[in-house]
């Protein structure tokens, strides 16, 4: 299997691979975030991101609608580009596609328990086009509309009515879910690996949160998500031990090696070192010298590299101290 | 000359050695600079300056296929095929066979992998355009175990001529 792979994934991937290979220098340098944040108004960040891949995309930006406007449609030529044109497996673009459809979900569904319109809530990032979550007709392809199914079925009331601060939960149960299978479907031993980590990483959100709110024992259990390497019954062990205790205990696990327990305890502090966790382990991909695991990296670290923009405009914008915002980028990009 | 083994005479057994050596090492650098020049014209494709840096890369497992072309030359020629006046026992073919082995395996293998470690080194270069000349090092060690075999595949029919 190791010998026809020698042959196959040059033959499959390595035109995509040749051009990450490029492309992976041109990844906004820390200096870069370092000026962004430096900068005083959207016309410095315009001006510092115009020699970068997003300045046309941000030429006219003005507003926080134009920045994220901006940088979806960078987000959409990526994926455009790399997922669609690069001769991926199926699974594997699904991968990627999948937490936009889910997004979208989440969107329609907190729409509708607000009362509000929809399409302000839905991207067209995903593989499933955001006109279907909102178009007469049931559109939705089979993974997604048993999803909703099963939320509707789980937390709606008698009249029907969905509970908004619960649909995130909920839609992460069923992401998580999706990504585990897809991730299996693919046989890429990177996605599984990648999957687990997030599964965990959610987990891990989840208890630090419903830690942070007092969520009672009984509660906590449904917002673990499965896949994950830590089993939602240890969890909900760990969960009954005094906060201190838990953290501790948790900070032993091989997942969370070198993060600070304190940062275990603290919901703001863990959502930084959640997304340094999965950079890490997704830098890791480019020690693979041929195969799907550098594009899929590449466009993982694009995708870090939007959310880290948005922070940082869209945080500017809204007048968040620097300091504050440098907090949020601390190891990530 | 009469006598065969296994159904062949020794013309035939040195034509398919000599035929074995070209189809392994053509084989080995089809494939080898299939797979670099794909990677290659990628990092083209975003850098076009880079085209001279990785243009040995993607030659480089095509020696395979000329190492095989030359056993094959060099069996036509030290046996007298083109002047009409081969003669081999079926022994001699047999060895000629065995002779042409080296380069028809060796060569085919090996430039699989040098395409598969030319993949790597053009990485090398898309990153950092100094280390050029550092990343043709890697794929050229394995053109070594190609020249080997081609060392022992002409020893061998020195030996048989002899």
């Amino acid at each position: 299997m190791a010998y026809a792979r020698v042959i196959s994934d040059p033959m499959r991937y390595g035109f995509a691979v040749g051009r990450v290979r490029v492309l992976e220098t041109r990844l906004l340098p820390r200096s870069t975030y370092e000026r962004l944040l430096d900068a005083k108004t959207i016309a410095d960040h315009r001006r510092i991101l115009s020699e970068t891949v997003y300045g046309g995309y941000l030429e006219t930006a003005e507003t926080a609608g134009d920045v994220e406007e901006g940088l979806d449609k960078a987000l959409a030529d990526l994926y455009e580009d790399f997922l669609e044109h690069a001769n991926l497996p199926a699974p594997l673009v699904a991968y990627f596609r999948v937490r936009h459809d889910f997004e979208n979900l989440k969107g329609y569904l907190k729409a509708e328990a607000l009362g509000i319109s929809p399409e302000v809530m839905l991207t067209d990032l995903g593989s499933v086009p955001a006109d279907a979550f909102t178009g007469p007709g049931e559109k939705l392809p089979e993974r997604l509309s048993n999803a909703e199914m099963r939320i509707r079925k789980e937390l709606a009331d008698e009249d029907g009515n969905l509970p908004a601060d619960e649909i995130e939960d909920a839609i992460d149960t069923e992401l998580f879910t999706a990504l585990e299978e897809i991730a299996e479907e693919s046989g890429s031993r990177f996605l599984q690996d990648l999957a687990v980590l997030e599964a965990d990483i959610g987990n891990l959100r989840a208890f630090v949160r419903a830690r942070d709110k007092s969520v009672p024992v009984a509660e906590v259990e449904r917002r673990f998500v499965p896949g994950g390497s830590i089993s939602r019954k240890l969890l909900v062990s760990l969960y009954r031990l005094p906060p201190a205790e838990a953290a501790a205990r948790l900070a032993s696990k091989q997942l969370v090696r070198g993060v600070d327990p304190e940062a275990l305890a603290d919901p703001r502090r863990f959502d930084i070192e959640a997304v340094r966790l999965i950079s890490r382990r997704v830098r890791s991909s480019r020690m693979v010298a041929m195969g799907p695991e550098p594009v899929l990296g590449y466009v993982r670290e694009r995708q870090a590299e939007v959310t880290a923009l948005r922070t940082v405009m869209i945080g500017g914008l809204a007048g968040v101290p620097s300091d504050k915002l440098r907090d949020h980028l601390k190891d990530v990009v | 000359m009469n006598d065969v083994i296994l159904g062949m005479s020794g013309l035939e057994w040195a034509y398919f050695g000599a035929a074995l050596a070209a189809i392994g090492g053509g084989i080995g650098s089809a494939i080898g600079i299939t797979s670099v020049s794909n990677t290659t014209t990628g990092i083209v494709a975003e850098d076009a300056e880079k085209f001279g840096k990785v243009l040995p890369l993607s030659a480089m497992p095509g020696t395979q296929g000329i190492y095989g072309f030359i056993t094959a030359l060099l069996v036509f020629i030290f046996f007298g095929f083109f002047e009409g006046t081969a003669d081999l026992t079926a022994a001699e073919g047999l060895r000629v066979f065995f002779a042409c082995l080296p380069v028809a395996i060796l060569c085919m293998v090996s430039g699989i992998y040098q395409g598969a470690t030319g993949v790597g080194a053009a990485g090398m270069v898309a990153r950092r355009d100094e280390d050029a000349g550092k990343a043709l090092i890697f794929p050229a060690l394995v053109e070594t175990y190609a020249v080997f075999a081609l060392i022992v595949t002409i020893l061998m029919l020195l030996n048989v001529q002899g």
